[in-house]
């Protein structure tokens, strides 16, 4: 007794004086940890060289490579590289392979937290591998919203609110989600956890619309159906390039504003965006199209007013739905020439039932043929004369 | 005479306060001891460093130069809980969170005798019941500090102290905002414990006439030093009345007490003695009267309740309290005023 | 003598012994997290539950994996998560005797919202930190010492202030703006940053008891319990604290060792809480005022368990109310602690007037 009486009193006598020291040795076991693990990057020693490689023009995100029992994915970062191991459902992962998780293809039960990841699917003709998305209200495609109806597909809520126990339930063998690459799964470990795998599709980060289209050759090797995505990818990639190319010749090119502010900063797309791209083809004139700060980054307002004031044509005005609306958020956007000529037009002709999901984002994704022609129809109507604004409106 | 085995020695100590260029000088070059059994009132006029002193040889103010020896070993080689044993302390303003109960405030004053979790045995209660008896502070002992007034307080402190007994005991005006009922209770314990337990008590204190009827020393502090004396040697040498006097005050050594100085317009002759004279005199000296013989106007103290004022050795009047007596004197002094027939007739 | 009217309940309480009442708080404790471990979205019947609980398995592969992989861990992690932040917030209020501080008033939260940030959108900046931070590993630590770090440097920030300032009231508010101006920083921050970032690092900040893995979990349980016994053996000097500085010098208390202590213990704990589970609000500041008014004393030996237990009870009790059975989404914990603790922290300064009077 009294010797345990002396160690715990010793034990005070430490915790008193030496706590801080805790702090100390974190950092001491932090370098040591830096210095000790090497992070690797060099790919491992059996599959050094792929067959083949899955052909990407566009995408810069990903890469597949094939080697003989196995796909490897990787998914690139400024930071990082995530590998998965695509492996159908007999076939042991191959030993001594870096990976970061395992993917069965053709995967079946796919739970979604975007939009943009139906679209992909249903360009695949493979809506009905879906068995949970995120929020019911932001779907467009009547397929979709049957679904949920119906109960196939049920709602899971995203990010935070992500339902785990619900997802769960629905026996997923893949959760897709849209994080920022590189940035940890962290909310999404218990996933992880149970072999269940979790892939954030970063399409957005490309710079081009082909480029983003170009994800549907990942969601093919998910579905075993790459012959059916190159088909497709090939069809689109030949519609956008051709009337790419009729807008090239033409001298004139209207000058155009596009966004509004949001919180005293307006966001504008710079050189390496894929709206500023879009631009580009559609033969725009963009003040920024030139700045490559950041894909897209925040400008005065007294330089967007200054713009707005010569800028022929308004796009994509934020949310609104009419001149009206538009002058009732700022007053002085009255004095914009655009305004005046009542050439402001707007990427939200297709919302759905309920107003809060834009097609745009949704299957606009995969039929950028459709988004440039809607912006050659509004810079030069007279290039496409039989063409109808699809997800473009002009707002009244 | 130096008292053999001090347990407090002071030897060349300065005290000062403040930091740097504000630096202030109290007091240097000080050396006193103090004994066992001893009950010691430091007295001084406020803002001289009493508390510095005290806090000082408690050990909770860094000491500079000089040494300062608590039973022969140097209070800088003594730790914190060692220090704490030999001298618990009652300070003034209240630091403490006040909803902290009374027993939990007493029981405290064992802090530097239990373990490292603080855990009581059975010694450490007795202790505590004892010293919240002796403080008489039983019934108050559920209660938490915002419920108590100042005195209950006071008391509740000191019996933390007496709880960690200690062979020495700093008071730092332990009297202040107590009744005179409370004031007088705890210094008849402090006299008690220096009694009947030997201990060495310090106390500062502002009541020096309370002080001199109890102490066993004074140290009074002025003129940046600290006289070491037997309270009637202080007032009989004069010290007293010259360190703690001024123009407004002067110590009074045939009634031990501080009496205002009233500059005195008038003058006026007494005759009696006792109590009665006393207090007459008081009531005279306070209205502006100084009492001097061979005066036109006499007062002679007739009996216990009846005073007759002469002047130029005539009766005026007879007054039957000190009330009606000084009314009489204001009519009697003003110019307006003819001597009544009624009480004409001579002094005998 | 002053009496100060006791309303009915109190006079009830104050009969029950703090023993007594630790037993009570075991008891609730136990029953609260069996409750949150049977509720949830997903129905499940209780014998299941308790089957699993008692090493089986459940029926269902897909019960099985909610229970032992959701449900359990989220228990444990609001458990783990109550008792830090309230001995935390006990603590707090020792120190700086203040009735109103806790871990999110005085911007002690941000404090490590701001080590946390300063990992999540600066980790672009250095490779190191982002290989560490790739690494699931190295991102638990990362995120635990940073939140610490960031913790740490608020609370020595205030403990600084402290010293010259004795007011109460100026202390808090120096601790308010101390988490405005990490508030602020971070903001700019997002402001230079990309939207996905900012996204993540908002979503963190609504707080959420779900997002920790397993390892997380062995990392959390074994630092938060050994920092908790930590400040347990702390009890004697905070209770030396409660005289203030000078009495509990003259007891022979050693005060700067004590504070280094507090802010350690309170920083470490604050830093788990808020790593890994993003800022969670009022339990630091209401569970110590419930648990000292119910216990009727002011003894760190009793507070410390009674407050760890009470708090883990308490969070438990937000969690089962943020999910309803049944419901896609959850409550954020942020809002549930707040309804819950407000009304707490109202409670009982009217139950007991005069608060701040009680920490002169």
């Amino acid at each position: 007794m009294f010797l345990l009486r002396l160690v715990l009193s010793r034990l005070h006598w430490l915790s008193v004086s030496t706590l801080s020291q805790l702090g100390w040795m974190s950092y001491i076991l932090l370098l040591i940890y830096l210095t000790s693990c090497q992070h690797s990057t060099s790919p491992d020693s059996i599959l050094a060289d792929p067959d083949s490689v899955q052909d990407l023009s566009y995408a810069q995100g990903f890469a597949i490579n094939y080697h003989q029992n196995t796909r490897v994915l990787e998914l690139f970062s400024t930071y990082d590289t995530l590998r998965y191991l695509l492996q159908s459902n007999e076939e042991e992962p191959p030993s001594g392979v870096i990976y970061d998780q395992v993917i069965r293809t053709p995967v079946q039960r796919i739970v979604t937290q975007s939009t943009t990841h139906l679209a992909f699917l249903k360009m695949l003709n493979s809506a009905d591998a879906v068995v949970g998305l995120d929020n019911a209200s932001y779907v467009c495609d009547s397929t979709f919203i049957q679904q949920v109806d119906s109960g196939q597909i049920q709602e899971v809520g995203s990010g935070n609110s992500l339902n785990t126990e619900k997802a769960l339930a629905l026996l997923p063998d893949l959760i897709l989600v849209s994080h920022m690459p590189g940035n940890g799964l962290s909310a999404y470990q218990k996933f992880i956890e149970l072999g269940i795998p979790v892939l954030s599709v970063a399409e957005w980060t490309e710079g081009t619309p082909l480029g983003k289209v170009e994800w549907l050759k990942l969601f093919a090797a998910l579905l075993d159906k790459e012959a059916l995505a190159q088909t497709k990818f090939a069809r689109t990639e030949e519609a956008y390039t051709s009337l790419a190319q009729i807008t090239q010749a033409i001298a004139e090119k209207p000058e155009v504003i596009v966004g509004s502010p949001f919180q005293d900063s307006w966001y504008v797309p710079g050189a390496n965006s894929y709206r500023n791209a879009l631009l580009q083809d559609a033969g725009a004139t963009w003040a920024y199209s030139q700045d490559s700060t950041a894909v897209s980054f925040p400008v005065a307002f007294e330089r967007m007013y200054d713009l707005g004031l010569k800028a022929d044509i308004w796009l994509d005005p934020g949310q609104t739905l009419s001149a009206k609306e538009i002058q009732g958020i700022d007053p002085r956007f009255a004095d914009f020439s655009a305004f005046q000529s009542g050439k402001i037009y707007n990427s939200n002709r297709r919302l759905n039932a309920l107003g809060s999901g834009n097609d745009y984002y949704e299957s606009g994704v995969v039929y950028p043929q459709r988004i440039l022609a809607d912006l050659i129809k509004i810079l030069h109507p007279e290039l496409v004369p039989h063409h109808q604004l699809y997800y473009y409106q002009q707002l009244p | 005479m130096k008292p053999e085995n001090p347990i407090i020695s002071l030897q060349k100590v300065l005290l000062s306060y403040g930091k740097g260029k504000a630096k202030n000088l109290l007091a240097q070059n000080l050396n006193l001891t103090a004994t066992e059994s001893q009950l010691i009132a430091l007295v001084g006029t406020n803002g001289i460093g009493k508390s510095t002193l005290l806090r000082t040889i408690a050990g909770l103010q860094k000491l500079q130069t000089g040494s300062i020896e608590l039973f022969g070993q140097s209070i800088k080689s003594l730790n914190a809980k060692a220090l704490a044993r030999y001298v618990s302390v009652v300070l003034t303003g209240q630091e403490e969170i006040s909803y902290v109960k009374a027993s939990e405030l007493v029981a405290m004053g064992r802090l530097p005798h239990t373990g490292w979790l603080g855990n009581f045995s059975p010694t450490d209660y007795e202790k505590v019941q004892a010293a919240t008896e002796q403080a008489r502070v039983t019934h108050l002992l559920e209660k938490p500090i915002y419920q108590l007034s100042d005195g209950e307080r006071q008391k509740v402190m000191i019996a933390k102290a007496l709880a960690q007994d200690t062979p020495i005991m700093i008071l730092d005006e332990p009297t202040t905002h107590l009744d005179i009922a409370n004031r007088v209770s705890i210094v008849q314990l402090l006299r008690t414990l220096v009694r009947d337990h030997n201990k060495c008590i310090i106390f500062s204190t502002h009541d020096i006439e309370l002080a001199l009827q109890v102490a066993n020393r004074i140290w009074l502090m002025h003129d940046q030093t600290v006289s070491d004396n037997v309270p009637e040697d202080l007032v009989l040498s004069g010290t007293l009345s010259n360190a703690m006097g001024s123009e407004l005050a002067g110590f009074h050594p045939e009634s031990g007490t501080f009496r205002i100085k009233q500059p005195a317009k008038r003058f006026i002759s007494l005759e009696g003695s006792g109590t009665t004279a006393q207090w007459t005199q008081r009531a005279l000296e306070r209205v502006g009267y100084q009492v001097q013989p061979d005066h036109s106007i006499v007062i002679e103290i007739f009996s216990d309740s009846e005073w007759i004022i002469y002047q130029e050795g005539q009766i005026i009047c007879i007054a039957h309290s000190i009330e009606h007596l000084l009314d009489e004197l204001a009519r009697i002094d003003s110019p307006f005023f003819l001597p009544s027939s009624e009480y004409v007739g001579n002094k005998k | 003598m002053p009496t100060v009217i006791q309303s009915t309940p109190a006079a009830v309480t104050k009969k029950l012994t703090p023993a007594i009442w630790l037993v009570i708080l075991i008891v609730g404790t136990i029953i609260a997290s069996l409750v949150d471990i049977a509720l949830g979205s997903v129905l499940i019947p209780f014998k299941e539950v308790t089957q699993v609980l008692v090493g089986g398995k459940a029926s269902n592969d897909v019960w099985n994996n909610i229970l032992v992989n959701v449900r359990i861990p989220k228990t444990l992690t609001a458990l783990l998560a109550g008792m830090a932040l309230s001995v935390s917030g006990l603590q707090l209020q020792t120190l700086f005797r203040n009735p109103l501080a806790g871990p999110s008033v005085l911007g002690i939260s941000s404090g490590a919202s701001l080590g946390v940030a300063a990992i999540m959108l600066a980790s672009g900046q250095s490779i190191a930190l982002s290989s560490l931070w790739a690494t699931e590993v190295g991102q638990q630590w990362l995120l635990v010492i940073a939140s610490s770090v960031g913790a740490a440097t608020v609370l020595l920030v205030i403990l600084a202030v402290s010293v010259r300032v004795s007011d109460n009231i100026v202390l808090l508010i120096i601790g308010i703006m101390i988490g405005n101006i990490t508030l602020a920083v971070v903001s700019i921050w997002q402001y230079f940053s990309q939207p996905e970032q900012i996204r993540d690092f908002l979503l963190w900040t609504l707080g959420s008891l779900g997002n920790v893995t397993n390892g997380q979990l062995r990392l959390f349980l074994l630092l938060s319990l050994l920092t908790i016994i930590a400040s347990f053996l702390l009890s004697k000097n905070l209770n030396g604290l409660l005289l203030g500085e000078q009495s509990a010098r003259s007891l022979g208390i050693l005060i700067l060792p004590t504070r280094i202590g507090i802010i350690a213990t309170t920083s470490i704990l604050v830093g788990l809480v808020t790593g890994f589970c993003g800022p969670i609000g009022f339990i630091g500041i209401a569970v110590p005022h419930l648990v000292r008014s119910l216990l009727n004393t002011s003894d760190h030996r009793w507070l410390i368990p009674a407050c760890a237990l009470a708090g883990a009870l308490i969070l438990i009790g937000c969690d089962i109310i943020s999910q309803w059975p049944g419901r896609t989404w959850v409550l954020p914990i942020n809002a549930i602690t707040a309804l819950i603790g407000s009304p707490v922290v109202v409670w009982v300064i009217l139950h007991r007037r005069n608060l701040s009077t009680h920490f002169r």
